[in-house]
């Protein structure tokens, strides 16, 4: 019967993996420090900087008077969360674009609205690549524009967005960015990859691997018992 | 000191390591391998071995020579029969010229006493193949030889028959008729398992038994036997420390 056995159930321990790791440790060093060195230097030297900033607006809503109640609260609620779609809705970017030349669909990769829960502020954030100034142009712009259009009147004098007209107030500018380059989650996926990449190569290089390499397999898979095993002689 | 101290590793035509002294683990894993085969021959039986492997180059022959000088420094007789007509060897790993062997014999230019070699170990006797036997199969199947073979089975406790690899040439299958069974050896980390299991269907087939196998080239640093590699120094004939 045991003849019979299926070699290919023979399977990989964990004791094995580990053997494995330690065994090929400085294939799995050098791999992953070429990975990680690689990261470093596109991290470091290549990659474009990018720069963040952020501008403020508040919604100004009957919520905000001393006599509010639940219904002004839902309300102003109500208005954050329209303002926040509205800020980077078309209207605003395709306006922002033309001001300041960046095309519409980068601006609105570039943009996020936020506020805190329960709060009538809104964060205006931008993260782009087009240097400190452009940043902070945009920012400012948004938040200028999105007030502007809020505003806008028709022909007949009405405003166009009821809701949203003379409800937000711009509170503060951007006026300095903070700049990284993101090194250093470069360097970490960097090194994940070298990491992966050399385990896969051990995979390989085990599967591949036909020879006679384990104490067991005459006993276990050829059933025949192992009398000695005789190291290579050497002359000193 | 350390690198001046490097083993290097010995051409196996002058492995017989019982001439020198060093290479103790290598020793012990022979005198291991010599009480096994001292034990598969309880009762007499499993005198005459054939050492087989699957291809060249898995010392062979270097394995067959010092189990035979192991066999012979504990007091049994032991002669070494080189039936590899294609790449004869074992005259080499004892210092021997290869002439006066087994095709000589069989022509009947020499007779048994010139046919017999001694070694520089007591009760270690070489045959050796003598010059080219083109007809391999027609001298391992031939009466005289089986009477040769008969001879000896009277005159030494084991004989150990040295055969070309299973899977390059079919004279194994002439061998068996004249041994008692087969020791395969293997060759650690070079040997591949699907000529190995090849081999061993082979003599399978054939209705070969298997005593026992060997591994040969084996280094406990490549496999998952913590616990060998860590002891695998301790042993040894110049152990300084007192167990």
């Amino acid at each position: 019967m045991e003849e019979n056995r299926n070699v290919d159930e023979s399977g990989i321990s964990l004791s094995d993996i580990f053997f494995l790791i330690k065994k090929n440790i400085i294939m799995i060093l050098l791999i992953t420090g070429l990975f990680t060195l690689c990261g470093g230097v596109y991290g470091l030297c290549f990659k474009s900087v990018n720069y963040k900033t952020s501008s403020t607006a508040i919604v100004m809503s009957e919520s905000s008077s001393s006599n509010s109640n639940y219904q002004d609260y839902l309300f102003s609620n109500y208005l954050v969360n329209s303002f926040k779609t509205f800020i980077v809705s078309d209207p605003v970017l395709s306006k922002v674009s033309e001001k300041t030349g960046v095309p519409k669909a980068n601006l609105a990769k570039m943009v996020s609205v936020n506020s805190e829960t329960n709060s009538l502020i809104l964060k205006i954030t931008v993260e782009s690549t087009l240097g400190d100034e452009k940043t902070i142009e945009i920012a400012n712009e948004i938040l200028d524009t999105a007030i502007e259009v809020a505003n806008t009147k028709q022909e007949d004098g009405e405003y166009k967005y009821t809701v949203l007209a003379n409800n937000l107030v711009d509170m503060e500018y951007a006026f300095e960015t903070s700049a990284s380059r993101g090194a250093a989650m470069v360097i970490l996926v960097a090194m994940m990859i070298g990491l992966i990449i050399s385990f896969v190569i051990i995979f390989i290089k085990y599967s591949l691997d036909d020879t006679v390499n384990s104490r067991d397999f005459m006993e276990k898979e050829c059933g025949i018992t192992v009398l000695a095993a005789i190291s290579e002689i050497k002359e000193e | 000191m350390g690198l001046l101290n490097k083993k290097k590793k010995v051409s196996r035509s002058k492995s017989i390591i019982f001439e020198k002294p060093g290479n103790d683990y290598v020793k012990e894993a022979y005198t291991r391998l010599k009480d096994n085969v001292l034990y598969l021959a309880i009762d007499g039986k499993n005198k005459v071995l054939q050492v087989e492997s699957s291809v060249s180059g898995e010392a062979k022959t270097s394995t067959l020579a010092n189990l035979g000088v192991c066999l012979s420094l504990s007091g049994k007789k032991v002669c070494l029969i080189d039936l590899d007509f294609r790449k004869p060897r074992l005259h080499r790993a004892f210092h021997l010229d290869n002439v006066d062997g087994i095709a000589e014999y069989m022509l009947d230019s020499i007779d048994l006493e010139h046919l017999i070699k001694k070694t520089s170990f007591e009760n270690c006797d070489v045959i050796n193949r003598g010059s080219d036997i083109s007809n391999s199969s027609v001298v391992l199947s031939s009466n005289k030889l089986q009477e040769l073979f008969n001879l000896l089975r009277e005159k030494y406790d084991f004989i150990l028959v040295d055969c070309p690899p299973v899977l390059l040439v079919s004279d194994f299958i002439h061998i068996s008729r004249l041994t008692d069974g087969v020791i395969f050896v293997c060759a650690f980390g070079m040997t591949k398992k699907s000529q190995v299991r090849e081999a061993i269907k082979q003599l399978k087939q054939n209705n070969i038994p298997i005593l026992g196998s060997v591994y040969s080239f084996y280094d406990p640093k490549k496999t998952n036997y913590a616990y060998e590699y860590l002891n695998y120094g301790y042993y040894g004939y110049n152990d300084k420390s007192k167990r």
